[in-house]
């Protein structure tokens, strides 16, 4: 049984994956602003400190760099449970739209 | 390299932001501004970060962090309820013995009840171990929204309500909730903040 995702959880997540699966705050805020989807940077932590807590996703510390003013990054990578959260959480709206008249015309609105 | 974000808006950062995560979201939060988002952006995340950080706690530790401003509030009331009759009378001997004028009363008043806000964000504090930045930050700002009610209710009555006092207002609300963040910690050493977040 799959527990739910939210919106935002499952935009980083799915941003998270898309990096390679391995990416800390900044490039997954510009990953969601490349596809049209402004999220605060606290949002996005928020979201991740949510999804670990849940096991959906890891956390390490990385290096320190002036560009940061001296502050360390924090990486996150997907879980494999996480992997088949997503997916299941795929399946299920692949399903449900299937059929559906407004949906059809792919991307197009 | 460009220069450094708005001082005072890191600074809040730094001080306010209630998650474990504060110091990598803080270098974000410089990287994105040296790489050229405005001022204004930055000062945005932070009021973002503050709130959506405070409200998170609000929905993780609500007990906690509602029981402790409860306690912090009710032990506080208590203690100046005990302690404030033996001050005043203390403070009217003063006056009789013309040591201090009727006008400086209010602020020989305020020297005596001061340390209760200290006391208020220092109880808090130690009850909210868990969410202690956000039941400080909600304890002073429940201060603040008292001081602005006590004015629009003497608002109300005016000029009837003559002994209150404008300019002391304006100068004890903000120094109330400073005492209450100074009491709470939240001023003073590097944050401490909660291991669960």
């Amino acid at each position: 049984m799959t527990t739910s995702l939210t919106n935002a959880e499952l935009l980083v997540m799915s941003a998270l994956l898309r990096l390679d699966n391995h990416a800390y705050g900044v490039p997954i805020v510009e990953e969601l602003e490349g596809h049209q989807q402004r999220m605060s940077v606290a949002t996005v932590y928020v979201a991740l400190g949510r999804l670990e807590e849940r096991g959906l996703v890891t956390s390490t510390v990385g290096e320190a760099t002036a560009e940061r003013g001296g502050r360390a990054k924090k990486f996150f990578r997907v879980t494999a449970k996480g992997v088949r959260e997503v997916r299941a959480l795929q399946k299920t709206l692949v399903q449900l739209w299937q059929g559906v008249p407004q949906l059809r015309g792919g991307t197009t609105s | 390299m460009r220069s450094h974000p708005p001082a005072i808006a890191t600074w809040l950062l730094r001080r306010f932001v209630p998650t474990t995560d504060a110091e990598a979201l803080a270098g974000d939060l410089f990287e994105h501004y040296q790489r050229g988002r405005s001022a204004w952006w930055y000062w945005r995340e932070v009021f973002v970060a503050i709130f959506t950080g405070a409200w998170s706690d609000v929905r993780r530790h609500p007990f906690s962090l509602f029981g402790a401003v409860a306690v912090g509030w009710v032990a506080t009331v208590a203690l100046v309820a005990l302690v404030l009759p033996t001050e005043y009378s203390l403070l009217v001997r003063y006056v009789l013995r013309h040591q201090a004028r009727p006008e400086q009363m209010p602020f020989v008043g305020f020297v005596m009840t001061a340390p209760f806000g200290l006391l208020c964000g220092w109880i808090v504090a130690q009850v909210a171990r868990e969410c202690r930045i956000s039941a400080v930050s909600l304890a002073a700002a429940l201060s603040a929204i008292d001081g602005i009610w006590e004015l629009w209710l003497n608002a109300q009555n005016w000029p009837a309500s003559q002994h209150f006092n404008v300019w002391m207002w304006l100068w004890q609300l903000p120094l109330n909730v400073l005492l209450i963040l100074l009491g709470g910690g939240l001023l003073t050493g590097s944050p401490k903040r909660s291991t669960s977040n």
